[in-house]
């Protein structure tokens, strides 16, 4: 009876370490045949090197992002300042390095959270229905009815600035996409045959949504999660720009825009240089996710 | 019977197709010749992927973009269609001959009625498209109160019905040969001998050619004239259907005939083992030889032509050498 | 068979507007604290009576299930309560700001299809040419440019260097048309103002670019690939076989089938034209909602915020349905269902 047991477990295990295994080769696959699409190779370039421009912001900005310099004030890119200096003076350079860290964390924050919440309860949902499953669906048409901008400048209204009001006002609303992915895709598998046969040999619920109907539904909350980051930081940016987002002493590419949109007839580099940052970034970052739709899910619908 | 006297309808020679795919090349056709004359039924015989459709599509010019003749000549009354612009080859399609397609469902526009999917056939070759035009046509199909059914939309229909359907627009402007890919597949035994039933009328009645697609050899033996068997985009086989059917010259139609279920008891299915031919390979020797039962090492390495016997072509190079008898020859594949 | 649909489609769309009202409700009363303190913190210049008057409104007193009955009553009644930094009804002061908001939109999609429709057939019938590849290249672009960096960049071009177009407003001083709907180019129109016509336009034009560059992207992607989908169809194939020209066949019968899911996909950006365009209004100073929202947050106006977000609520359930309802008279397939 023991040995039987012990058995089991030791079974358990091996088991785990053979589905890790399968996951690892499944992710090594995905990475090598997203190698060869040459537009999503470049956004990943250009993403990883705003992120660590974003990290290493402290060591390689050329100077401190507040440092005014009131006698440079409005100098033209080139010379002592590259990309040129503010109407206080401050480098146009360092304030972008360091406002990459904003975009770049906005962007991952809140499309992990939001897969998270949205991904468990529309696993949840979606396996056992009912009230519960009922209850959400219902809450989760009534979010969709609001655009999203507007959804998150009334949450920022209530919230006021801040970087995690911020995220969480865009969470809101985030989560309801990543919901109505997973739920229809464990509907769609929950009746198949593997998902009866692992009921049939004993597997809890647990079990069968964790390792049997997850990997089969987590591609499009991969995909559409890359793309929404894209959508995230151009979010982020709107409210900035609007003075409703993170507050104004932390430099964010969107109060960069905002700022310089002030002076765009005189000095169009402080607009211009955030601006095209922020373009590439999700530009890159839409790249990305087009290639891994391509990749994990041709047939969704994306944008 | 002797239709020798009547006209060629349809003549294809060496008629090679190519598809570029994302494996490299593959030659869906590889050489087919046809010929056709008014008022026959010749079936075109096959498993799926031996180029019969191919060989349906290139003769209306209606390849995909990926799909390319790169050799052969095809007339169809006469004319040669590879030298035809678009504009005349698209006077020639649904006019001097049409096509019936196997899925009725999805072959109809699912956002047009009927009656106006009709209309559109004879509308562009010019023909008078009155309303009481249609209702004929749809009354020589068989279908009951016309007048109600152009009005539907092809979801409205059954299978069988949209099938009648689809034959009305083939059969508008009086073609003089349809093309028929696979027009009973989709449906049900019954419906299937009706739409059959009604195709062999036409063709009595008006003279009307016919070459019918099918993977289905009872059909072609209860259906055609004459009949081609298709093996890896090459005819292997050809001759009155009786003739074939019942003494079978190729081992490969040997072997479909082994495949067709029968109304008796202890007879067993004889399956040909291995898998069709790979299209995107070239083959020396004969390309039926890794499944064939009576193969000989030549097999693999000597080109097989097409040999002419009286009215029948076999393309074997051991034909004449090895004795046939031991098949189910002897059947009776009576035609009627 | 159609109408039965079409009430039913719309019926559902009531739950759902009762639930944009709860939710709005709820975001009011999620702020810790009195609201009426929170909002008359920083305001001096208050007079008692218009305290009283937001007490009222906001009828604190009672438990939460009673003020959330009384608020959707005030709803019902059209009466989205009093804004104090404005000095007048949220209600009114809607009513003037949505005309300007939704001719923006309008126009905006107008310029989308008008790109998306032609670029999305010519993409699809060039599958794979460089037409097709500059197009999705470029329709990618569209997709990740934010829209207000793109009015930003076409403020300094088209009236900053060239000088061509005005940078704000929806017409110049003595322009306006006579009120009529509330939109401009419609009005000018109907009172045969020409001057106020040419006016207004050349206002639209630049903020329905910005606006409509994301939107003639999305429908220019999804109008090219329903296209290519529906190209491998049977009917198509039968349809040339019929000897149809090459150019029917692709308006007739390609097309006509993939404008099904384009018309949902343009019923969503219509909506989201509408509810996500404050910061293109607020760059081309446009006298729309955005505006009053922005306004509202900064003098921390909650009841215009409510009023303003439940409307646009409103708005974007309504736009979905019209699409829905235009969804189900286009796919013959959901108005008749019977079979013979």
């Amino acid at each position: 009876m023991i040995r039987g047991l012990s058995a089991g477990a030791s079974a358990r295990r091996k088991l785990l370490l053979l589905r890790l295994s399968l996951w690892a080769e499944s992710a090594a696959t995905t990475a090598r045949r997203l190698s060869r699409n040459k537009a999503a190779v470049l956004g990943g370039i250009v993403v990883l090197i705003i992120a660590l421009a974003a990290v290493f912001a402290d060591d390689i900005a050329p100077y401190e992002p507040d440092d005014m310099n009131l006698a440079d004030r409005f100098s033209p890119p080139g010379g002592k300042y590259l990309l040129g200096a503010d109407h206080l003076g401050r480098d146009v350079l360092s304030r972008l390095i360091h406002g990459a860290r904003v975009s770049i964390l906005v962007g991952i924050i809140t499309v992990t959270i939001s897969i998270i919440i949205g991904g468990t309860l529309g696993v949840l949902a979606g396996y056992y229905g009912g009230t519960f499953d009922a209850v959400l669906s219902r809450l989760t048409e009534v979010l969709l009815a609001f655009p999203y901008l507007i959804f998150a400048i009334g949450a920022m209204a209530m919230l006021g600035p801040g970087f995690w009001n911020l995220v969480w006002a865009l969470c809101f609303k985030a989560w309801v996409e990543f919901f109505r992915l997973a739920r229809a895709g464990v509907l769609s598998e929950k009746t198949k045959e593997y998902v009866e046969a692992a009921r049939v040999l004993g597997r809890s619920d647990f079990e069968i949504m964790c390792f049997e109907i997850l990997p089969n539904v987590v591609n499009p909350l991969v995909v559409v999660g890359t793309l929404r980051m894209g959508t995230m930081m151009v979010m982020e940016a709107s409210l900035s720009f609007l003075g409703i987002g993170i507050p104004p002493r932390i430099p964010t590419w969107g109060s960069m825009i905002q700022d310089g949109y002030r002076f765009i007839l005189n000095a169009w580099w402080l607009s211009a240089f955030p601006g095209i940052a922020l373009v590439a970034l999700v530009l890159s970052v839409n790249l990305l996710g087009e290639g891994l739709r391509e990749v994990l899910d041709p047939d969704l619908q994306s944008f | 019977m002797v239709r020798a006297h009547k006209e060629e309808v349809l003549s294809v020679e060496g008629l090679e197709v190519v598809y570029k795919t994302e494996r490299g090349p593959v030659r869906a056709v590889r050489g087919v010749d046809l010929s056709v004359r008014e008022g026959e039924i010749l079936g075109l015989v096959g498993e799926s992927g031996c180029g019969k459709s191919a060989t349906l599509l290139s003769i209306m010019g209606l390849l995909p973009p990926t799909g390319r003749i790169v050799a052969g000549k095809i007339r169809v009354g006469g004319v040669d269609v590879m030298a035809l612009s678009k504009k005349e080859l698209r006077s020639l399609r649904g006019n001097t001959v049409a096509m019936v397609f196997q899925d009725p469902m999805s072959s109809l526009n699912p956002a047009h009625k009927i009656g106006a999917q009709m209309r559109e056939a004879l509308e562009v070759h010019g023909q008078p498209y009155s309303k009481d035009i249609l209702v004929r046509l749809l009354q020589e199909v068989g279908i009951p109160s016309p007048e109600t059914v152009l009005g539907y939309y092809p979801h409205q229909l059954s299978g069988g019905m949209q099938q009648r359907v689809m034959i009305a627009i083939a059969l508008s402007c009086r073609p003089r040969l349809i093309l028929a890919d696979e027009p009973t597949t989709a449906l049900d035994v019954t419906i299937e001998a009706q739409i059959l039933d009604l195709l062999r009328q036409i063709n009595r009645e008006r003279g009307t050619a016919i070459v019918l697609v099918t993977h289905n050899l009872a059909v072609a033996s209860q259906f055609c004239d004459r009949i081609a068997v298709m093996y890896a985009g090459q005819i292997v086989e050809e001759g009155n259907v009786n003739e074939v059917l019942s003494n079978p010259l190729h081992p490969y139609t040997q072997g479909l005939i082994g495949c067709i279920p029968r109304f008796q008891k202890g007879v067993p299915l004889t399956p040909i083992p291995g898998q069709v031919a790979d299209l995107s390979e070239d083959f020396v020797g004969c390309a039926f030889y890794p499944r064939c039962r009576k193969r000989d090492a030549s097999c693999a390495t000597s080109p097989q032509e097409l040999v002419h016997t009286g009215t029948r072509r076999v393309r074997c190079h051991r034909y004449g050498y090895v004795e046939y008898t031991e098949t189910v020859a002897g059947q009776d594949w009576g035609n009627e | 068979m159609r109408g039965v649909k079409i009430l039913e489609r719309a019926l559902s769309a009531i739950p759902i507007m009762l639930g944009v009202c709860i939710v709005v409700f709820l975001f009011m009363r999620l702020i810790p604290g009195d609201p009426v303190d929170i909002m008359l913190g920083e305001a001096s210049n208050v007079t008692q009576e218009e305290i009283e008057r937001l007490r009222a409104q906001f009828n604190l007193d009672d438990p939460i299930h009673v003020q959330l009955a009384t608020y959707l009553g005030r709803v019902l009644r059209g009466d989205l309560g009093y804004s104090i930094s404005r000095s007048a009804s949220v209600g009114n002061l809607i009513l003037e700001a949505l005309p300007a908001t939704v001719e923006l939109a309008l126009s905006s999609i107008t310029v989308a299809l008008i790109i998306a429709v032609p670029l999305g057939i010519i993409t699809a019938v060039k599958h794979r040419s460089i037409v097709d590849r500059g197009s999705m290249a470029a329709s990618f672009l569209g997709i990740s440019m934010p829209a207000f960096w793109l009015g930003i960049v076409l403020i300094l071009i088209f009236a900053v260097e060239l000088k061509w177009l005005p940078t704000a407003g929806r017409a110049a001083y003595g322009f306006a048309p006579r009120h009529v709907t509330g939109l401009y180019v419609l009005d000018s129109i109907l009172t045969w103002d020409l001057p106020a016509l040419k006016d207004s336009v050349r206002h639209l034009i630049m903020p329905s670019i910005a606006l409509g560059a994301g939107p003639a992207a999305v429908l220019t992607r999804v109008i090219r690939s329903s296209m290519l989908e529906v190209m491998r169809k049977d009917y198509v194939t039968f349809a040339r076989a019929k000897g149809v020209a090459e150019w029917a066949v692709i308006i007739k019968h390609v097309f006509r089938n993939a404008l099904i899911p384009a018309v949902t996909v343009t019923g969503l950006e219509i909506g989201s034209l509408l509810g996500g365009n404050m910061v293109v209004e607020t760059i081309f100073a446009w006298p729309g909602m955005g505006r009053l929202v922005v306004d509202g947050i900064f003098s921390r106006d909650y009841p215009l915020v409510q009023g303003a977000v439940m409307v646009y609520g409103f708005t974007f359930v309504t736009v979905n349905l019209i699409a829905d309802i235009l969804y189900t008279w286009l796919n013959p397939r959901l108005t008749f269902g019977e079979k013979v």
